[in-house]
């Protein structure tokens, strides 16, 4: 609990204090009112909740224990006496959104998103990922509680994917899961061809195939000593028959990622910027048993190859700017598509990205997605398209990405319909707990009313803790405050 | 619920990991039989029974493959068939010494793991290699590195990605050439490095010089030997392997056809003896200096990709005196061919592809047979490449990859239009998809000397130039008519009938009888085929007060298309007429008319001055504020004394529409109307849709019924508007410009409330004197046009005392271009009709008798230097003009002016010149292509044109 702390703020003993008090709190309430309210337990009534895989639902109820959704129904559906309700009547609850993609959340000169060396399956993000930046509070801020971070594209093999939320000290603590796949592009790094960096996927692959050879034969032999046996057959059949003897453990750790990777026990997250890359990036990974597990990271022009990736019945990610254009070299036409659409009509599966480097709507997931509908993809999948598509492509459609029971309780409370550009993020719970609440999301109030820093001084002092307690939306939290405000006196 | 399962289901299938194998399925080419014809097919096939050239040849294509070529081949009943009349067909172009694909040089200097392919972008357009007709290339890994990887041979366009593949690299590429030397070491980085595992100095890497090239390169391939013998051995362990020597052995293995890139005669000696030594197949490409060994190279066997040397739009580089320079000439390949050793070419590296046929003609230049230039770039380099099975020339069985030219393949302005792959057009030029170059053996402009040997452009329908040469826009369509044709300007029919359809009736002067043509009439096909391409279109007679004739084409799309000119001329008939008595008949219209055109010069002349005196104020100033002062002040008396009236049926705001009658669309306007107090009288304004200005409307209300008369001067009077009020608020009625025109009225009132009047600017320009025009007359309409010298009178007339009346009144006393239609005497008054520079319309039957004898007017009269017109006072016989013409001069009429009376006289006469009658910049694009002389009885009408498009048969 105490470690999903929004920001960071005042000094250790400070919020020891502070922890000290709110357990004070906690222990207090329920005796001096009279109500066994437990902290995870929560009711969350909900003016409309857009559950994203199954219908609206007006004026409904959600049922949250331990983090998880246990029902979700109309007003019929009762509120039992000990669950804390969270007044959201008036409010829109939508999944948390999705960003099944991207190589922002790293910062810095060291753990900038690429290595130089080519082939690096042994890297992962978590080095990279630091906690400390403004991005993961710009992602609370506008929904997106669920984020797949990734090495950048400058790469021929990178490193390890992934999943985090935007909460935590700690890169442990962010995670929803780790290791979620490897980085790969078909698109030559910087300074390479395609020439180069396919020569070094075969060459890569087929020195993991030599290496397993090897282990296997010389693991075989072993076998044979141990058992005070003598070895009676070629070294090709001692390695085939070593290659049943070889667990993950004999890998060292150059080859270890890549062999999952060939083995079918890990995804892999393909970057390709042209179609022709679409092309041997399947080549590539049908020749070495990655194609059941691969999701395409494309870039605009890649629709061209719509046939092939079809074909393959694998899920794309899309490029936030998600229009293509080209100019006929001979008559200087242009032509315009909309990159989602085409792969809407044939029902590929695709999950849309933001741009943090956008200075307009492209930013948002919401706004990508209302573009979505702009250009003619039902709203549904649109939704869909940053929510639970995207959440089912990277692993975590299970538990993420829509309103149901048994699915985490990671959702947002919004203050109109998702698509509106007049909508705000009012709340937002991850795995129950609420973790982000505008009137308390003092930064944006100071960017939005320009007040001086002092102000913030003073009211970080008494509302610091007030923000990192969920509880308190619990009805009764005024008097809750009333009375820390006491103790604290 | 049941939504939600389906999603999850949904959900799983797709991401769980079942996808199925990628499936590159090659979609098929176009299916199904068809045939392509043109007027020459180079098949450059050597089978028995297949020329290597065919005139009108027929290529059936079925699948994206040739099932049979040949002359007059017979077509399937059913069967679509693409015409090429004009056009060339070749083979696709097969360019085996393309820019390699790759934009860095890969680390090792000799490796076989490049492979081109992996750069082979089914999605490119490649425009660059298909405007130039080349529908195969070679893809290169390198041409920097000593032995760069392995190339591929793929299709430029098409469907699917592996039916384009016709080679996935089953060659070995060597690059003996400056930029191989000295590469930079080779740089490892253990991972992970530390003191014990140390980074190490880059390994330095051959060739230094040109020795150490092919020491090397043997050196490479006795390394890849062994190790690949080792391998067969089991002897490579863990620290032995090697995966580039891997990759090497197992090319050397597959006994690869080396591509050797050799510029200098050293190197290419040197290559040849490579690859004796290895036993390998091989071939070179660049070859510079390949003349100078070209006996090694002969008795070598090896085919030669040899780079024409030439720069396009840039200079070459300089040559110098430069030691080592390479000896690059175009006559390389014509000494090579010679040798018999196999030739195939391509451009230089910084030269596009598309040059390829710039590249093959160049070596032509050198001496190079024009019909081994063509193999050169088709099917020799297919061969070398080893895809000769599939493409390199049109024989039965190939790939149906053939290019559309314009011309021979080195000829004049020879460029590609149209480019097929398997059997598809994947490409078609879109310059001068409009343009039209016609070619013939004689071009007769009407205008200036004839021009043998000559060439017109047409483009957008206009001709654009005619002479010896043309421009050939890029991808435009040449028709060759052959050496004897003769092309003339379009015909003309100086009066005819078409277009009225069998009406007899005269229409009076007020009527535009080009409103008859709205489009293309049946029988308007065979006058165009037969060369007319435009009739002055008369009424059979003509009314006393004249009759339109109109200039209209007999081809087109449309009435804006095919109207030259709505009123060509006014006709008149004085035939039969008493040459003294009788003149009234012309006088009194004439009269008539030229003070009608008197009354409306005075109102130009009137305005001009008008105009100018107000500059004049305006520059002056002052006076203008004055009258705005003056207009305010009256706004605001008439406004006070509004405040007093009550509400009432009229007064108040209307907003109506004008709808029907001769308007395009409907049209919105606005009343502001007043009753005065005498509740019948009413005054106001409108906004009318025909001037921008607020005019003045007054009227009466009787009962129910309103009259207004708006305040204006139109030509046909002061418009009117009656309506009826139907209802509170709301009037309905028409709306009525003189007898003329009456539009549908409707409005309804929008606000109660006295408007304010103004003073309403036409009154204000009144009392500025600007003059009225006068009131206009339809049938007169056409006499200022006449009085304008803008068309002619055409009159029929037949006795010589007829004629000279007519010229006496119409050239002496009204002085207005002439026409004499018929003027069967006209020969007996020939020095008058010269004099007074008057056109005759012969009369028909062309040939008559005068004085017992046959005469043939029309020789006769063009003899004496009287502008001859023909006339075939019919329908669609006007088809049989030119023969008619034909037969005039077997009757002694000169075979110029013959042509003259049919284009340029008519066209000069009723002043259509600017767009008809001759071959010049500028006029329409009408000819018509002769097989022969067009007065010849042997010679037949080839083709037609009108306005750059081809009459159809």
């Amino acid at each position: 609990m105490s470690s999903r702390f929004l920001k960071e703020d005042g000094v250790l003993m400070m919020r020891f204090s502070k922890l000290f008090l709110f357990v004070l709190i906690a222990a207090l309430v329920p005796v001096l009112f009279g109500q066994a309210q437990d902290q995870n337990k929560v009711a969350l009534k909900a003016g409309r909740i857009i559950t994203v895989i199954d219908d609206e639902i007006v004026d409904g109820v959600i049922l949250i224990e331990d983090g998880r959704i246990t029902e979700v129904g109309d007003k019929d559906l009762e509120i039992p006496y000990d669950f804390w309700v969270i007044d959201a009547s008036d409010k829109v609850v939508f999944p948390g959104m999705v960003e099944a993609h991207t190589s922002e959340g790293m910062s810095g000169y060291i753990n900038r998103t690429n290595e130089s060396l080519p082939v690096v399956p042994f890297t992962s993000v978590f080095d990279a990922i630091d906690p400390s930046v403004l991005y993961y509070e710009d992602a609370l801020r506008d929904g997106t509680t669920t984020i797949l971070i990734s090495q950048g594209n400058n790469t021929v093999i990178g490193g390890m994917t992934r999943i985090v939320r935007p909460i935590g000290r700690t890169v442990a603590d962010m995670t929803v899961k780790a290791d979620t796949g490897l980085k790969i592009a078909f698109t030559p790094m910087s300074g390479q061809d395609r020439l180069t960096q396919m020569a070094l996927f075969r060459e890569t692959f087929r020195e993991l195939a030599e290496y397993k050879r090897n282990m296997a034969e010389s693991k075989y032999e072993k076998d044979l000593e141990e058992k005070e046996e003598t070895l009676k057959v070629s070294p090709d059949e001692a390695a085939k028959k070593g290659m049943e003897l070889l667990d993950e453990a004999d890998f060292d750790f150059k080859h270890l990622n890549l062999e999952r990777l060939v083995t079918g026990r890990l995804p892999a997250f393909v970057w390709c910027a042209e179609p022709i890359d679409v092309r041997n990036a399947i080549k590539i990974a049908e020749e070495n048993g990655f194609l059941d597990r691969l999701i395409f990271v494309l870039g605009n022009e890649c629709y061209k190859a719509i046939d092939a990736i079809k074909a393959t019945g694998r899920p794309v990610v899309l490029e936030s700017s998600m229009v293509y254009r080209e100019e006929d070299p001979l008559t200087g036409e242009e032509t315009e598509v909309f990159v989602p659409l085409a792969f809407y009509e044939v029902r590929i599966p695709f999950a849309i990205t933001s741009n943090q480097r956008d200075a307009y709507g492209a930013r948002y997931l919401w706004y990508q997605a209302a573009r979505l509908v702009r250009n003619g993809i039902p709203r549904d999948e649109a939704l869909r398209a940053i929510t639970f598509t995207a959440a089912s492509m990277i692993g975590v459609g299970n538990r993420l990405g829509a309103i149901m029971p048994s699915y985490d309780a990671t959702l947002i409370v919004l203050t109109g319909d998702p698509l509106n550009v007049g909508t705000w993020v009012d709340k937002v719970l991850i795995e129950g707990q609420v973790v982000y609440e505008r009137e308390k999301d003092y930064r944006l109030k100071e960017l939005l009313t320009g007040k001086t820093e002092t102000v913030e001084e003073e009211d970080k002092d008494e509302k610091a803790p007030e923000e990192k307690v969920p509880e308190e939306k619990a009805p009764g939290s005024e008097k809750d405050k009333a009375v820390k405000k006491g103790e604290k006196e | 619920m049941f939504m939600r399962f389906l999603l999850l289901c949904a959900a799983l299938i797709v991401f769980a990991g079942t996808g199925g194998a990628a499936d590159r399925g090659d979609s098929p080419t176009e299916s199904g039989l068809f045939a392509v014809r043109a007027r020459l097919i180079y098949t450059l096939s050597d089978r028995d029974g297949i020329p290597e050239k065919i005139e009108n040849g027929v290529l059936l294509i079925e699948n994206g493959k040739i099932v049979d070529v040949g002359a007059a081949l017979p077509i399937p009943l059913g069967v679509r068939i693409v015409d090429f009349p004009d056009s060339v067909i070749i083979p696709g172009l097969v360019d085996a010494g393309s820019e390699p694909v790759a934009s860095v040089a890969g680390r090792e200097t000799v490796s076989a793991k490049y492979r081109a392919i992996d750069a082979f972008d089914p999605y490119a357009p490649n425009t660059a290699y298909l405007r130039g007709g080349v529908t195969t290339a070679y893809l290169s890994p390198d041409t920097r590195r000593l032995l760069s990887g392995r190339g591929a041979v793929v299709k430029t366009a098409g469907k699917g990605t592996q039916s384009r593949i016709l080679d996935e690299g089953s060659d070995l590429c060597i690059n003996t050439c400056a930029s191989a030397l000295r590469p930079p070491g080779l740089q490892e980085y253990p991972l992970p490095a530390s003191s014990l595992n140390k980074i190490e100095a880059a390994t330095p890497q051959r060739p230094t010089t040109r020795l150490g090239m092919f020491l090397e390169l043997r050196d490479a391939f006795g390394r890849a030997v062994g190790y690949g013998r080792k391998m067969r051995d089991g002897k490579i362990t863990a620290e032995f392997f090697d995966y580039n020597l891997e990759v090497l052995a197992a090319a050397v293995a597959e006994q690869p056809l080396l591509r050797i890139r050799a510029l200098c005669a050293v190197d290419i000696e040197s290559a040849c003896s490579l690859a004796k030594d290895l036993k390998l197949r091989a071939y070179l490409t660049g070859g510079h200096e390949a003349h100078r060994v070209a006996a090694v190279l002969a008795a070598s066997g090896m085919g030669v990709v040899l780079e024409v040397p030439f720069q396009t739009d840039r200079p070459l580089d300089d040559r110098g005196i430069r030691p080592g320079a390479v000896d690059h000439r175009i006559e390389t390949a014509a000494l090579l061919a010679d040798r018999g050793v196999p030739v195939a070419l391509t451009v230089p590296q910084l030269v596009s592809p598309a040059e390829l046929l710039t590249g093959a003609a160049l070596a032509v230049r050198g001496g190079l047979c024009p019909s081994v230039a063509l193999r050169a770039i088709t099917r020799t380099p297919a061969e070398i490449l080893g895809v000769d099975d599939r493409v390199g020339a049109l024989e039965p069985g190939k790939d149906a990859d053939f290019v559309v030219l314009n011309a021979e393949p080195f000829g004049n302005g020879a460029q590609v239009g149209e480019v097929f792959v398997n059997g598809v057009a994947v490409f078609a030029n879109p310059a001068g998809r409009d343009a039209l170059v016609v070619r013939a053996g004689t071009l007769l402009t009407a205008v200036g000397a004839p021009i043998e040997g000559g060439e017109v452009l047409i483009e957008g329908g206009k001709i654009k130039a005619v002479g010896h040469t043309v421009p050939h826009p890029p991808g435009a369509r040449i028709v060759d008519g052959g050496p004897d044709s003769v092309v003339t300007p379009g015909l003309i029919d100086s009066h005819g009938h078409l277009g009225l359809e069998g009406d007899r009736s005269t229409p009076g002067p007020d009527v535009a009888i080009a409103r008859a043509v709205v489009t293309e009439q049946d029988n308007f096909r065979p006058v165009a085929r037969a060369g007319v391409t435009t009739v002055l279109m008369a009424p059979l007679g003509a009314s006393g007060s004249g009759s339109q004739v109109a200039a209209i084409k007999t081809a087109g799309q449309g009435r804006e298309a095919l109207v030259v000119d709505e009123l060509a001329a006014l006709k008149f008939s004085f035939r039969g007429k008493d040459p003294t008595l009788g003149l009234s008949v012309l006088q009194k219209p004439l009269k008539k008319g030229k003070d009608y055109d008197a009354k409306w010069k005075k109102y130009f002349e009137d305005l001009k001055k008008w105009e100018e005196e107000q500059a004049k104020k305006k520059k002056e100033g002052g006076g203008k504020e004055e009258a705005q002062k003056e207009e305010k002040k009256e706004t605001k008396e008439v406004t006070v004394e509004e405040k007093e009236e009550e509400f009432d049926p009229i007064s108040g705001t209307w907003e109506g529409k004008l709808e029907g009658g001769p308007l395009p669309e409907p049209a919105d306007i606005t009343l502001k109307l007043k009753l005065e107090e005498d509740k019948t009288t009413i005054n106001g304004t409108a906004t009318a849709p025909m001037s921008p200005d607020e005019v003045g409307v007054s009227g009466s209300l009787q009962g129910k019924n309103v009259i207004l008369t708006v305040d204006t001067e139109t030509p046909m009077g002061a418009p009117t508007l009656e309506a009826v009020l139907d209802a509170d608020d709301h009037m309905k009625g028409t709306f009525k410009v003189g007898d003329v025109f009456a539009i549908d009225f409707e409005a309804t009132r929008t606000e109660r409330e006295a408007p304010v009047i103004k003073i309403t600017k036409s009154k204000k320009k009144k009392t500025d004197g600007r003059p009225e025009p006068p009131k206009l007359e339809p049938s007169l309409e056409p006499y200022r046009k006449l009085f304008a010298g803008e068309i002619p009178l055409l009159v029929d007339a037949a006795g010589h005392g007829e004629i000279v009346a007519v010229i006496k009144v119409v050239v002496g006393e009204y002085k207005v271009p002439l026409v004499i239609l018929n003027g069967n005497e006209a020969w007996r008054v020939a020095d008058q009709i010269v004099e007074a520079k008057v056109g005759v319309v012969a009369a028909l039957p062309l040939l008559s008798r005068k004085e017992k004898k046959l005469y043939c007017q029309a020789a006769d009269l063009a003899g004496t230097g009287i502008s001859v017109l023909f006339q075939s006072d019919a329908d669609d016989g006007a088809r049989s003009l030119p023969d008619m013409a034909g037969f005039a001069v077997r009757n002694g009429m000169d075979a110029t002016a013959a042509l003259r009376a049919l284009t340029v006289n008519p066209a000069r006469l009723y002043h259509i010149d600017d767009r008809v009658g001759s071959l010049q910049p500028g006029r329409d694009g009408d000819l018509v292509i002769f097989s022969g002389n067009p007065f010849d009885a042997t010679s037949r009408v080839l083709r037609v044109f009108v306005a750059g498009k081809e009459v159809e048969p």
